[in-house]
């Protein structure tokens, strides 16, 4: 068996948290790329919101699966 | 092609991907999945499972299922939910392919029976794996190992299965669909990566409706018996299968492109026993959970080594170990295009560590998803998680319809594309070529339903004409996943050749090619035992005793029926 284990880990991955998140400063950047999604989906979004969510949610409904 | 069990085995990948299916009525409320099923399932053009009435399968899941002459899959009825099974690919390029191409299948599927809805009624079809109520269904990944290897991830190695489990876990920051909301007696959340780990309740098991296991232990290899009976015994060897039933259904192309190959390498890497067993988590059920409900990809989990990792860093890792693997050449001949998967891998988790996600939201689906519903809810204050309509939002996400987010996006040029509309168009009316799915798709052209008795992923019946009034049934057995492709049988199909001279020639080919006792194809006694087994005593007789052992092709006679032609006898 060919085992690779390291005993010591290699540095080249910062170990701290990601640099940025959509929460974070990269805020902006992300809500300027998600514009570009939602006009997208604005009709699709408009359509569902115009309907009866909860009785679609009900309807939903599926009797099990693997 | 037989592969000797030692060696490592081209990853052939399927798929069999259940859908969520129900019919809207107005504003009534219905339980409607089994009758959507039955409804879409009989607008799928396909050759019976069973098509001939003697040779019904003991499986009534199997009732219904059609094979596909077009591409070589199948559609058939699982448990309420239509279930699109792609045929057998060596590369992730042609699972992404075959597996819109299925889609695209169902959507016509789809529009066809919408076309004579009732005024107020309309089916739906979503490509997701859980209804928001408590109910999952899968998206299952089937790769080609060797036996061995199946051996020693579920019977040897116990480490192997932890490995194969925290790569599992941690990759859904690739393969997550997303889901609005938690399941199955989980922490409540309000958005989570993944729809399936919540169903999750133990780390391996034979199981896949209950207490469904991360690593999936069914041991069905659809490629022969896994068995062979040599001058020593009975014994394991050639091939298995491995049963993945961990994953989501992926729409963007690039995290079903990564899923599917990157599980290939990570295979091929334990085929090799290339394992590093510091990335093995000391609690990957808990982590699931844990990673799964957090979308700022912050949450570190414990490792068995002690160490504490996020589920990115992790994933970093594997991609380390799998690259130092691909430079030693261990995926030539095993994955496709493995360099390339890992490029893109390397490069999607380089932005996920960076918190850059408007940069992989045309490639990953719970990224495109999140960024979907926050600008909804952030243009509308009287919406928040808990809002009915963003569970909405969440299921119309994976809609075929033309409500469908994820299409809408598509279209809107949003999405990157790892394959072409060609490459899903070919893989919608042609078999991938480098598969048995090749000549199960021309076999199937060839003979047409009225003579096919029974078709199975490694085996095909067929019903010809015989003498004196019986017909006579002929067997062909592709235990080979990586048998019979175009570029061995194409010529068969090229000329005028009859069924008959076709399957003469396979059998001949075949024989000329599997001389070794020890490899486990032939089960010929099995089909004509079972089709005796329904037959008036006299004929019983008559096929036991004109069956062929030990060929991949065999033969019995039955009663031909009035009307049938006599042109192919033999």
């Amino acid at each position: 068996m060919k085992l690779h284990e390291r005993h010591n880990e290699p540095s080249a991955h910062v170990q701290g948290p990601p640099s940025g998140n959509p929460d974070g400063g990269n805020l902006e950047r992300v809500r300027q790329a998600g514009e570009h999604f939602f006009q997208a989906a604005d009709d699709a979004i408009h359509r569902a919101l115009s309907g009866n969510s909860l009785a679609f949610l009900q309807a939903t409904r599926q009797e099990g699966g693997q | 092609m037989h592969q000797q069990p030692d060696h490592p085995v081209a990853k052939v990948c399927g798929a069999d991907v259940e859908l969520g299916n129900f019919i809207l009525f107005d504003d009534r409320v219905q339980r409607t999945g089994s009758v959507a099923a039955q409804i879409l399932l009989s607008h799928v053009a396909g050759i019976p499972h069973a098509a001939q009435a003697n040779t019904f399968s003991d499986n009534v899941q199997d009732w219904g299922r059609k094979f596909l002459a077009a591409n070589g899959g199948c559609v058939y009825i699982d448990l309420d939910h239509l279930e699109l099974c792609i045929p057998e690919v060596q590369s992730a390029y042609d699972f992404v392919a075959a597996f819109h191409a299925m889609l695209v299948l169902a959507r016509q599927a789809m529009d066809a029976a919408n076309a004579h809805a009732p005024k107020g009624a309309r089916l739906q079809v979503l490509v997701n794996n859980s209804d928001g109520l408590g109910n999952s269904y899968g998206s299952h990944l089937n790769f080609l190992l060797a036996r061995r290897t199946w051996e020693n991830i579920f019977h040897r190695k116990p480490h192997y299965l932890a490995y194969l489990a925290s790569y599992q876990v941690s990759s859904i920051v690739v393969t997550g669909q997303g889901k609005v909301g938690a399941e199955n007696g989980a922490p409540a959340v309000d958005y989570q990566l993944s729809q399936r780990t919540d169903f999750d309740m133990t780390v391996t098991g034979v199981q896949t409706t209950y207490d469904r296991p991360l690593v999936n232990a069914r041991d069905e290899p659809l490629c022969g018996t896994g068995w062979s009976q040599t001058s020593r015994g009975r014994s394991k060897t050639g091939l298995a299968r491995l049963h993945c039933i961990f994953y989501d259904s992926n729409l963007c192309h690039v995290a079903n492109l990564l899923k599917c190959g990157m599980m290939q390498i990570v295979l091929a890497m334990l085929e090799a026993e290339w394992i590093n067993p510091v990335l093995i988590l000391e609690d990957p059920l808990e982590t699931a959970v844990r990673f799964s409900h957090d979308p700022m990809l912050r949450a570190r989990t414990r490792m068995a080594s002690g160490k504490r990792w996020t589920a990115v860093e992790l994933q970093r890792r594997f991609l380390d170990e799998a690259r130092r693997f691909h430079a030693q050449g261990g995926c030539e001949g095993v994955v496709p295009r493995a360099g390339e998967i890992l490029d893109l891998q390397a490069d999607t988790l380089e932005k996920l560590h960076a918190g850059d996600l408007d940069a992989v939201a045309g490639r990953l689906d719970w990224v495109l998803k999140l960024q979907i519903l926050r600008r909804v809810m952030a243009g509308r204050k009287n919406l928040n998680w808990q809002s009915p309509e963003i569970k909405h939002l969440d299921h119309l996400y994976s809609s075929l319809d033309t409500d469908g987010l994820y299409w809408t996006c598509d279209q809107a040029g949003s999405i990157e594309h790892v394959v072409t509309p060609g490459d899903i168009e070919r893989l919608l009316h042609q078999p991938p070529e480098d598969t048995r799915a090749y000549t199960r798709a021309m076999l199937l052209r060839l003979a047409g339903r009225e003579r096919i008795s029974r078709v199975d992923w490694d085996s095909i019946g067929f019903k010809l004409p015989g003498r004196r009034g019986w017909p006579r049934y002929r067997w062909l057995n592709l235990p080979d996943p990586l048998g019979l492709t175009k570029a061995e049988t194409s010529h068969l199909f090229d000329g005028d050749k009859t069924l008959n001279d076709v399957l003469d020639a396979l059998t001949e080919t075949d024989s000329a090619a599997h001389g070794d006792e020890d490899v486990s194809t032939a089960s010929a006694e099995q089909p004509c035992e079972a089709a005796a087994l329904m037959l008036p005593a006299p004929q019983a007789a008559t096929a036991s005793a004109t069956h062929v052992s030990q060929t991949h092709v065999a033969t019995c006679q039955q009663p031909q029926q009035e009307g049938e032609p006599d042109d192919e006898t033999s």
